[in-house]
């Protein structure tokens, strides 16, 4: 959970009544209004597994009523919650509603309960609707907008369902443990800190989930930047871990050799048949922003064309070495095996003004050919969406490096 | 300063044997898919292609190195008792180690 600031019961009173919440702050049984700390937040990725919905009818359509929000079945839907679901997801064709999407409708925020509000468990007072609906067509409630209402008693609230009270339980005994999670987030940038070292070194005193954190940091592609950041702490680790993490960076910054080796001789073939190319994602970044290519995993490369380039882009490559595994007229993925790595290949075309962009361009080398790059602010509102779609922790280390590569572009508060 | 910190081999082992018997004339030939990324500590040979990496310690980098320069069995030890010449009883056993290895992970491979 993202905490960005407390809020007002005046506030929170506004937007129920937006909302015509039907289960308010204080009622049902819930602990009077002013005994509730109360903040704005944003949820992550990772906290689908404690999110709850209430236990009132709408915990029995989940998988074992356990109440969770990912155990959540269509099929056990009773008809008048489906049919409440379905008015956010498909308005009627009269309606000028578009469906819904709570990541960008901060005025439908849900209203979740909790005790702690960094690690959850969290109940939805209100909202359930919404998020079921939410759930149902974007498959998570990552991103959506929340107010939190914070109180020490919320498991003996009778509309808990019983499996908040034992993730509550389990939560509140692991509370005072630093967890890979809280450390690998430490990481989540490129250029150490004084205040970061200073946090990450406490994190580590103490800490025994060394491969728990490993594995987190290479299912989020952190592997490297971890390591860089435990090295500069001077931070001491296990032999085990020290050699598995030095092992992954190794395999990256080989894999990511091999990968920007083939990006300069697809440039170099795009140039002689006059097809401008501009490099974004992984790759571009590896090669503009991070001071290592092996810092940053790469998982592909990636190209914006000009519409008019998509096909015979497509058809030149497929003359050297590239098979095409998808395409059309704005995209194509295609495919190789280069010392042994697969290369993924995904060219697109901008929906923005190539030429723009092609003029912004950052230069710089791939593998000695000309690349150009998308300018820092373009790669980050090119990055934003890309984030929504499919996170990995890594991305917030690409965005907060961009930020402070542009120091005297982007105010940052 | 000659340290080998591999499991410990008896003399019955059958790579021990493979590498103690050997053709002290025999060269070998780098597997061109490793290399060598050091660190402070330590050397790891990592092969993309294979997604495998091998950790040498001291002796064992040496000796990759020197069969790089396409030296013969004999000629290592030689070089190996002439820097180390206070370690001359071990450095047979830490030879062979190393080249039996090297050997076995396919890092290196007999030259024809």
């Amino acid at each position: 959970m993202i905490l960005l600031g407390p809020a007002t019961l005046a506030e929170l009173r506004g937007h129920e009544r937006a909302c015509k919440a039907s289960v308010v702050l204080g009622s049902h049984g819930l602990a009077p209004p002013e005994t509730f700390s109360l903040r704005k937040a944003l949820i992550e990725p990772d906290d689908a597994d404690r999110l709850h919905l209430l236990n009132c009818g709408f915990a029995a359509c989940t998988q074992g009523r356990s109440g969770r929000l990912t155990d959540l079945d269509a099929e056990l839907l009773p008809p008048e919650t489906r049919q409440r679901a379905d008015s956010f997801l498909r308005p009627a064709p009269d309606s000028s509603r578009r469906p819904l999407d709570l990541r960008s409708a901060p005025q439908l925020a849900l209203l979740l309960a909790c005790a702690d509000a960094a690690n959850g468990p969290w109940v939805i007072i209100d909202g359930n609707h919404r998020a079921i609906a939410q759930q149902l067509r974007h498959g998570s409630l990552a991103w959506v907008p929340v107010f939190l209402c914070i109180h020490p008693a919320i498991a003996t609230w009778s509309y808990v369902p019983a499996s908040f009270r034992q993730t509550a339980a389990l939560v509140a005994e692991q509370a005072d443990r630093p967890s890979a999670r809280q450390i690998l987030r430490l990481c989540a940038r490129i250029e150490p800190h004084p205040q970061q070292q200073r946090d990450l070194t406490a994190a580590c005193s103490g800490f025994a989930a060394w491969d728990e954190l490993i594995r987190a940091a290479e299912a989020e592609d952190m592997a490297p930047l971890l390591l860089r950041h435990l090295t500069t702490a001077k931070i001491s680790l296990p032999d085990v871990a020290r050699r598995t993490l030095r092992l992954l960076s190794v395999h990256h910054r080989q894999t990511n050799l091999i990968l920007i080796k083939m990006l300069g001789r697809v440039l170099a073939l795009l140039e002689t048949q006059g097809i401008p190319a501009l490099a974004h994602g992984g790759a571009a970044l590896c090669q503009t922003l991070y001071p290592e290519p092996g810092l940053r995993p790469l998982s592909g490369l990636d190209l914006l064309l000009a519409d008019k380039d998509i096909a015979p882009a497509c058809a030149l490559l497929r003359q050297h070495w590239f098979s095409t595994l998808a395409e059309t007229e704005t995209s194509a993925v295609l495919c190789q095996t280069a010392d042994g790595v697969d290369v993924r290949l995904r060219l697109s075309s901008s929906s923005q003004d190539f030429s723009r962009l092609l003029r912004n361009a950052v230069s710089c080398a791939a593998d000695g050919v000309r690349m150009r790059a998308l300018a820092a602010d373009e790669m980050l509102l090119h990055l934003c969406p890309l984030a929504c779609a499919s996170y990995k922790l890594i991305t917030s280390a690409d965005i907060v490096g961009l930020l402070e590569s542009r120091s005297d572009f982007f105010s940052i508060q | 300063m000659l340290r080998h910190s591999a499991k410990a081999r008896s003399t019955d082992h059958p790579l021990f044997q493979t590498a103690k018997t050997m053709n002290t004339t025999q060269r070998f030939t780098l597997n061109p898919d490793y290399k060598a990324e050091q660190f402070d500590d330590e050397v790891l040979l990592y092969a993309v292609s294979a997604g495998q990496g091998v950790y040498l310690n001291e002796t064992a980098f040496l000796v990759w190195e020197m069969c790089g320069r396409g030296l013969s069995a004999a000629e290592m030890a030689a070089q190996l008792e002439a820097a180390y010449p206070e370690q001359q009883e071990v450095i047979g056993d830490e030879l062979a180690a190393a080249l039996d290895s090297l050997l076995e992970n396919g890092i290196i491979h007999p030259a024809p």
